[in-house]
Parts: C-alpha cells; sequence; structure tokens
C-alpha cells in the first residue's frame, strides 16, 4: 500500500534517528532516506559534554545502530551531506552534492548550532565549541591530559557539565556566565546556588555576573579577559552559550520561522507534506496554549516519533512531559516538566548534603520537579507533575509521606 | 530441599511483593528478581546505558524504568524499550519453588 512513496528525513540526530525506526516499526514500507551532515551515523549526544569528554565511554559506545541495523531496516543513510535547497511544490531535496532527492512526505530534523562569539580573540585557535562528537573529540584530547587552564564561557546545562568533565580530569577551570548562578533560567535560584556549591567545592572558580570581553593570545589563546579588566591566563576556552536552531534551509524555502520551524501539534509545517521535530521545531501544544521548543535529548526522540506517526497518518498531538538529567561529579540530577513560571518551591530532603527533590508549584499545582541524587524519586514526581497535583506542600515536604503510595494515588498513569 | 543444578537461591518467595524489585547479587555480579501481575522475573541488576542499579528503579506495567536516565526495560523480555539505553538487559530463568526463588546461574538466550 504503501511502496513506492519515499519519505525523506534531513538531519541524522536523535529525532531523525527516532522518526525513521518508528515509519519501519510501523510497517511503512517505501523508502526510507535519512540525510544527514555530519560524518557518523546517529548518535547519543548527552556523554559529548560527561562520559565521552571524560574518556569512560568510546565513540563505538554512542551510536544508535549498527550501519547493518540500518540496512536491516531498510533506511538508506546519506551521510556527510547537506541538504542545500528545498523546493516544496516539486516536492525535492537539493543536496550539496548536486544530487536532487524527491520526497513524498519530508521531515526536518535539523537540530541547533551553538552560537558563536564575536568579540576580539575568539578566533584564536584553543577556542572550542561542543555540539558534535568531532568536536567532543577534539576538546577531549586537549583536556585528559589534565593540568591545562580552561576557561568555560556559559554555565548552562552544557558549560556546567564540561566545566565538571574538564575539573574531574584534573584541570584548572574557571565558569563565567552573565547570569547570577548555573543553570539558574532552567533551575530557579535554589538548586543554581547548590549547583554554585558543588562547582565551587570541587575547585571550579566561579565568574558569575560576568563576561569575557576578549580573548588574548600570540598564536592561541593565552588569556580572557573580563568586563571589569580581570585577566584569566588559560590554554583553553570553551563556549556554551546556548544554540540557535538550523532554520535555514526551511526559510529559503519560504516555510514558517519563528524561533525554529513553526509546526501544530502534529508536527506539520507551513508547507504541504513537510514536518518538523526536535531542536528545531516551535511546537504547538493545545493543552498550554502556546508554543514550545526544546533542546533536550528526550524531547528529541519523542517528537521524533510523534512526527513519523504523523507522517503516517495515525498521528496525535504531541504533548509530552519534557524529560533531562545532567551529570556532574557524583551529582545526578533530573528534571521533569514544563519550563513553566512557578510561584512556590518545596524541598524535600537535605539541600546542603546535595540530596533533595524539588517540587515547582503554579497556583497550587505541581507542575514541574527536579531530583538532585534522589534518583528514587524520579518516577513518582513524575506521575505527580503528569497529574499536575495538588497536593499540601508540607506533605510533600515530609520524608514520612510514601511518595511514591501518593503518586500512585493520583489515578492513572 | 537442594538448589537446582545450576540455580543460586535469590530470596524466599514470601518476601515477594507486587511491583517490587529486590537485588542479589551471582558471583559478585547484581541481579535483581522483581514480581509483576503475580509473575517472577530475574534480570541484570545494572542498566545497560551507563552504570546505575535499577533496584532504585521502578516498574510500571512491565516497564522497568531506570532510576539515573530513564532507560525503560521490558521485565519479560529485557529489551530496551526506551532510550538512552539500546542494548536488552540480560533474562534469567527463575524457578519458584519451596517457598524460595531460585535464578538460573547463565542468562537466557535473547529472544
Amino acid at each position: 500500500m504503501t511502496a513506492n512513496r519515499r519519505f525523506v528525513i534531513v538531519g541524522a540526530g536523535l529525532a531523525g534517528h527516532s522518526a525513521a525506526t518508528t515509519l519501519r516499526q510501523h510497517g511503512f514500507d517505501g523508502d526510507v532516506i535519512l540525510i544527514g551532515d555530519e560524518p557518523t551515523r546517529p548518535y547519543e549526544r548527552p556523554p559529548l559534554s560527561k562520559q565521552f569528554l571524560q574518556g569512560v565511554r568510546s565513540a563505538d559506545e554512542l551510536y544508535f545502530h549498527t550501519l547493518e541495523q540500518y540496512a536491516e531496516l531498510g533506511i538508506e543513510l546519506k551521510l556527510g551531506r547537506r541538504a542545500v535547497g528545498l523546493d516544496t511544490a516539486r516536492q525535492q531535496l537539493t543536496l550539496d552534492t548536486g544530487e536532487r532527492v524527491d520526497y513524498d512526505k519530508l521531515l526536518l530534523a535539523t537540530g541547533a548550532s551553538p552560537i558563536r562569539l564575536r568579540q576580539p580573540g575568539f578566533d584564536l585557535p584553543g577556542v572550542h565549541y561542543l555540539r558534535t562528537l568531532a568536536d567532543a573529540s577534539e576538546l577531549g584530547d586537549q583536556l585528559r591530559g589534565g593540568e591545562r587552564r580552561v576557561v568555560v564561557i556559559g554555565a548552562g546545562f552544557i558549560g556546567s557539565e564540561v566545566a565538571a568533565s574538564a575539573r574531574m580530569l584534573g584541570n584548572t577551570v574557571h565558569l563565567v556566565d552573565l547570569l547570577p548562578l548555573p543553570m539558574v533560567t532552567a533551575l530557579g535560584d535554589t538548586l543554581g546556588e547548590l549547583f554554585a556549591e558543588v562547582h565551587r567545592r570541587q575547585g571550579v572558580a566561579l565568574h558569575m555576573l560576568s563576561r569575557v570581553d576578549e580573548l588574548r593570545g600570540s598564536g592561541s589563546v593565552e588569556a580572557a579577559v573580563l568586563a571589569g579588566g580581570q585577566e584569566i591566563g588559560c590554554d583553553l576556552v570553551i563556549v556554551g552559550v546556548g544554540v540557535r536552531p538550523n532554520v535555514e534551509l526551511a526559510r529559503e524555502a519560504g516555510i514558517e520561522i519563528d524561533n525554529g520551524i513553526v509546526v501544530n501539534e502534529l508536527g506539520e509545517t507551513s508547507a504541504p507534506n513537510v514536518y518538523a521535530a526536535g531542536d528545531v521545531a516551535h511546537w504547538w501544544h493545545p493543552g498550554h496554549g502556546q508554543r514550545f521548543r526544546v533542546e533536550h535529548y528526550d524531547n528529541a526522540g519523542e517528537h521524533g516519533m510523534a512526527a513519523a506517526r504523523s507522517m503516517l497518518g495515525v498521528g496525535e498531538p504531541y504533548v509530552p512531559l519534557p524529560y533531562f538529567w545532567s551529570d556532574q561529579y557524583d551529582i545526578n540530577l533530573q528534571y521533569v516538566g514544563y519550563p513553566e513560571a512557578w510561584d512556590e518551591l518545596v524541598l524535600r530532603g537535605d539541600l546542603d548534603a546535595f540530596a533533595v527533590t524539588a517540587f515547582f508549584l503554579r497556583e497550587g499545582q505541581v507542575c514541574a520537579a527536579a531530583t538532585v541524587n534522589r534518583p528514587r524519586e524520579l518516577r513518582s514526581a513524575r506521575r505527580i507533575c503528569e497529574a499536575r497535583a495538588v497536593v499540601d506542600p508540607a506533605i510533600l515536604a515530609d520524608e514520612g509521606t510514601d511518595l511514591r503510595a501518593l503518586s500512585r494515588s493520583l489515578g492513572k498513569k | 530441599m537442594p538448589v537446582p543444578e545450576g540455580y543460586v537461591f535469590a530470596m524466599s518467595s514470601a518476601d515477594l511483593e507486587e511491583g517490587g524489585i529486590y537485588p542479589f547479587s551471582v558471583d559478585e555480579e547484581d541481579r535483581i528478581v522483581c514480581m509483576v501481575d503475580g509473575e517472577v522475573f530475574a534480570l541484570d541488576g545494572i542498566c545497560t546505558h551507563e552504570y546505575a542499579e535499577l533496584a532504585d528503579g521502578e516498574i510500571e506495567d512491565h516497564t522497568l524504568w531506570c532510576p539515573l536516565h530513564s532507560s525503560g526495560f521490558n521485565v519479560c523480555s529485557g529489551k530496551a524499550t526506551n532510550l538512552p539505553a539500546v542494548i536488552a538487559l540480560p533474562t534469567y530463568d527463575v524457578r519458584v519453588e519451596d517457598d524460595a526463588v531460585y535464578v538460573s546461574r547463565e542468562p537466557k538466550a535473547q529472544g
């Protein structure tokens, strides 16, 4: 029934991989072509700033599938190729090799790219960005010997994780951010301060409410100059100041763009038979009545699967509960929920011992939760967030409360 | 009663509770026993993704969730059903006899 139809996916990250495999799981027997601009087949990105950088996991351990598995699934990989043109009327892509690829349905899973800093000196050798396996391999080679002086710019998730990994490898680390605390946008002040203390105790020099105005060096980077004039001697600079969605292909094709590729709850873009998913997609959540763009691993997988089902005509509105984790030193952080404005924070556990579960409440409803070294409570916290339960803060905070029993009493998962 | 050939004693069956996960070890390797819908399963106790003790995880329906990064495994087959894990968890044969749960030393063939 579906034979001779061709579904093409641009972007061979997690969203693209998930979409391709989901098409096959649902019995689609037309052509599936997965195009990626990196030379490698799809792999797990989260370890790039953590276990891979630390040398604990090898590249071979990051791939989702072997090449044989893709072949068995009938997924054609076109790797190391970039889609440079999209004609939505003719339903045709042009690759950088000049090759043309016709499609019946197209998924854009083009991801995001690190924001590059343009201040003086940022073009010096020794300045690194981290997104790809190639980036991480190069950076890991620099860090694994230890004893380097490293300045990390940006204390969001990537910057904080890279700072931790660099420190664990025995390097001197300075962490600089415009904001007052690490990861404060996502986690708020209380958990931001917890992580600031974690980094300080590990010997990271924090420079919060600071910015690097200039890098200096002859031949390669030798110093970072802060806005107040303070100069930090360094051998390496790692920039992690966020990403921008890769929208160029879609924009040039006339597809609606607004903080990413605009899609509806089924992942459909403004062009017929063109879908978008993952980091690049700014999707409509009917329940929340607003759009979200999420840059986390879990979303890439789930959104890719959801878009594939839409391409097959069996789609359902994409209304996930966002989830991410971060591992820094011996601290495991997990977070569930939407980045909503919350008005009350309830803590369960011991903040000073770095073992605490935080519930974020909005008008009494639990809308998000974070576990810090309390992984056993993650599923319970997740069920409570899913239900958007109204629970007495004193009960949530009480260590005597059986959170599993409470969360399971909230109704069906 | 003697332990069946090729099996080890894991726990007393009287201690089994629905949805419970029980760690034990065989030659210093971590294993778990769990009970779902009255059926008893045995699997490796360490996540195939990154080091995490699955006894700290949780079971919902037939999915065993890793506590650290939310990988999901089917308790019957060991198959990885939710990323980030992609490798199946080895499973072991279970015999419940004489109030005891016995688990095979060697994993079952992956189905």
